[in-house]
């Protein structure tokens, strides 16, 4: 039965690590990692999204420095060029981003999966599994009672309330790293002003910043 | 400077012979109507009947023949089997609306405007009214004395763009209808009960769209329809030209003629400072638009002349520049 424990605590862990990066972000990310390292219809279509902006903007700098006096025809060839250039890039762009929007919703719909959709699952396929027992006598009956819910029996811990508790659990932990991680934030930035405070007291900055100290103590 | 692939002549528009209408446009003031009469007149040659119609509300016409034409088409006095007139653009859409609003009520106003708002198409009401006409009577080939640049443009491009705006407007009518009938129906009053004043309407707007079907059809046949630039070799003008082509193409219309007008070629022991400088620049553009266009286009040098052509007979001799290259004097 350990098993069921751990998976509970993965997939929590999962889905929490998701939420932190957020989905959308994560969208980005493998949109990004998709187009440039897999050979792909959307990743053809970027290659050459960029090469054409490239190739466009060496052309429209050879226009502006041809003088459309002097240098007519070359100047007008050189116009129809980026003129062509350009509806190019626009073409792509649209279907760059339609291809894009559906392989983010895509990718959402897999991230649902393997969050939301793993925890109903896990839920129902193990909802008769005891995660772990209680040691007899330890809680009251109605504690017991509500632990084992819906359908684990009884003193026994169910995977529901199991998912609740690391859910609550990981989450706390979640906050408190990010926040830890903040002051660590905060206490790098401040390392300079003690070095500050000895070299100057003149200037205006270096003054605020022993204030801001004193307040946080 | 001979070197052109194709022949610098309209000769090839007098032989096509399945060409039904020729648009001559460009820049005010480059003579496209100096040249659109010459062509007339050449076509009138080789052709049984020939109709010519200026769009342009500042109608020059009358004064290039010395003759008044109007609304109907009018034979020009000397050529029997050349036909001109004279529209105006704005002129018949105001009467639709005139005719429209005797009968007015609520809802077909709101769509009146709606439709009428639409950018071109009053041109295109103009010109589903010419084709009618012409579809009447039996012209083998309309040459289209056009307005300057900006506003043929414009004329062309409505088949495209009014196609569009009209599908929207009769969706919308579709769509909101009804609603407004119910909505109005205290005005609409009795007579609207079965779509009566708007159904006509919608379906006024339907045959106008399949009339402008049409035209954008027939425009976009080179068979049927070509479109001819004039220029002169100056910079704005050859600027005009060259968007005017790039347009004219996006539209998938032919162009594949260019009349280089006003060319100074002044004697080689000419003083004149002013003739001079301005042979030399002259010399430069058209330089340049052999360089752009040839092999592409037949580029049809024109001289200037010393006096104004007006007059059927100096439109005869102008005329026969467009079939035979003119040759400067001291070349």
């Amino acid at each position: 039965m350990l098993s069921v424990l751990w998976i509970v605590i993965g997939v929590v862990v999962f889905s929490a690590t998701i939420a932190a990066i957020g989905s959308d972000n994560l969208g980005e990310y493998v949109w990004y990692l998709w187009t440039t390292f897999v050979p792909s219809q959307a990743a053809s279509n970027v290659k050459q999204l960029r090469e054409i902006q490239r190739e466009a903007i060496t052309v429209s700098t050879e226009r502006s420095n041809t003088s459309s006096q002097d240098e007519f025809a070359k100047w007008a060839k050189l116009n129809r060029k980026v003129d062509k250039l350009r509806g190019e890039i626009e073409k792509l762009n649209a279907a760059i981003s339609t291809q894009r929007a559906f392989f983010k919703s895509q990718v959402r719909r897999l991230i649902w999966i393997s969050t939301t959709g793993m925890k109903i699952f896990v839920r129902i396929k193990y909802r008769k599994a005891a995660v772990f027992w209680l040691p007899k006598g330890m809680f009251p009956y109605w504690v017991e009672w509500m632990l084992s819910f819906t359908s684990a029996p009884m003193g026994s811990v169910s995977v529901s309330a199991w998912f609740m508790i690391t859910d609550y659990a990981i989450k706390g932990a979640v906050a408190f790293a990010i926040s830890k991680t903040a002051e660590m934030a905060i206490a790098k930035r401040k390392v300079p002003v003690p070095a500050a405070k000895l070299s100057d007291k003149k200037t205006g900055p270096e003054k605020k910043v022993p204030r801001q100290e004193k307040k946080s103590q | 400077m001979e070197e052109d692939e194709l022949a610098p002549t309209l000769q090839n528009i007098l032989d096509q012979q399945s060409l039904r209408w020729i648009f001559v446009g460009g820049k005010g003031g480059v003579g496209k109507t100096t040249t659109s009469c010459s062509l007339a007149v050449q076509l009138a040659q080789c052709r049984k009947n020939v109709l010519l119609i200026s769009t342009d509300p500042a109608h020059n016409l009358s004064d290039a023949f010395g003759q008044q034409f109007g609304k109907e088409a009018r034979k020009v006095e000397g050529i029997p089997n050349l036909s001109a007139m004279e529209i105006d653009p704005s002129g018949s859409i105001q009467e639709m609306i005139e005719q429209a609003n005797a009968q007015s009520n609520g809802m077909s106003n709101i769509m009146q405007d709606l439709a009428f708002s639409i950018p071109g198409v009053d041109e295109a009401m103009s010109f589903a009214e010419v084709m009618k006409q012409v579809k009447s009577t039996d012209f083998d080939v309309i040459v289209f004395d056009t307005a300057p640049t900006g506003h043929t443009l414009r004329f062309l491009s409505f088949p495209t763009v009014l196609e569009k705006a009209l599908a929207k407007v009769s969706e919308l009518s579709g769509r909101f209808g009804p609603m407004l009938n119910g909505l109005l129906g205290g005005q609409a009053g009795a007579g609207a009960g079965a779509g009566g004043p708007d159904g006509d309407m919608f379906a006024k707007l339907e045959t106008m769209r399949a009339t402008i079907n049409e035209v954008n059809t027939q425009f976009k046949d080179p068979d049927l329809t070509t479109f001819i630039c004039v220029c002169i070799p100056e910079f704005l003008s050859l600027y005009e030209t060259e968007r005017m082509i790039q347009e004219l193409s996006s539209y998938r219309i032919d162009v594949h003629c260019i009349v280089v007008n006003q060319l100074l070629y002044p004697a080689k022991s000419s003083t004149c400072a002013q003739c001079n400088a301005r042979y030399k620049m002259q010399q430069k553009y058209v330089e340049q638009i052999g360089d752009l266009y040839e092999g592409d286009f037949h580029i049809v040098r024109l001289p200037q002349l010393t006096d104004e052509v007006r007059g059927i007979d100096k439109i005869k001799t102008f005329s026969r520049m467009l079939v035979e290259p003119y040759e400067p004097p001291n070349a």
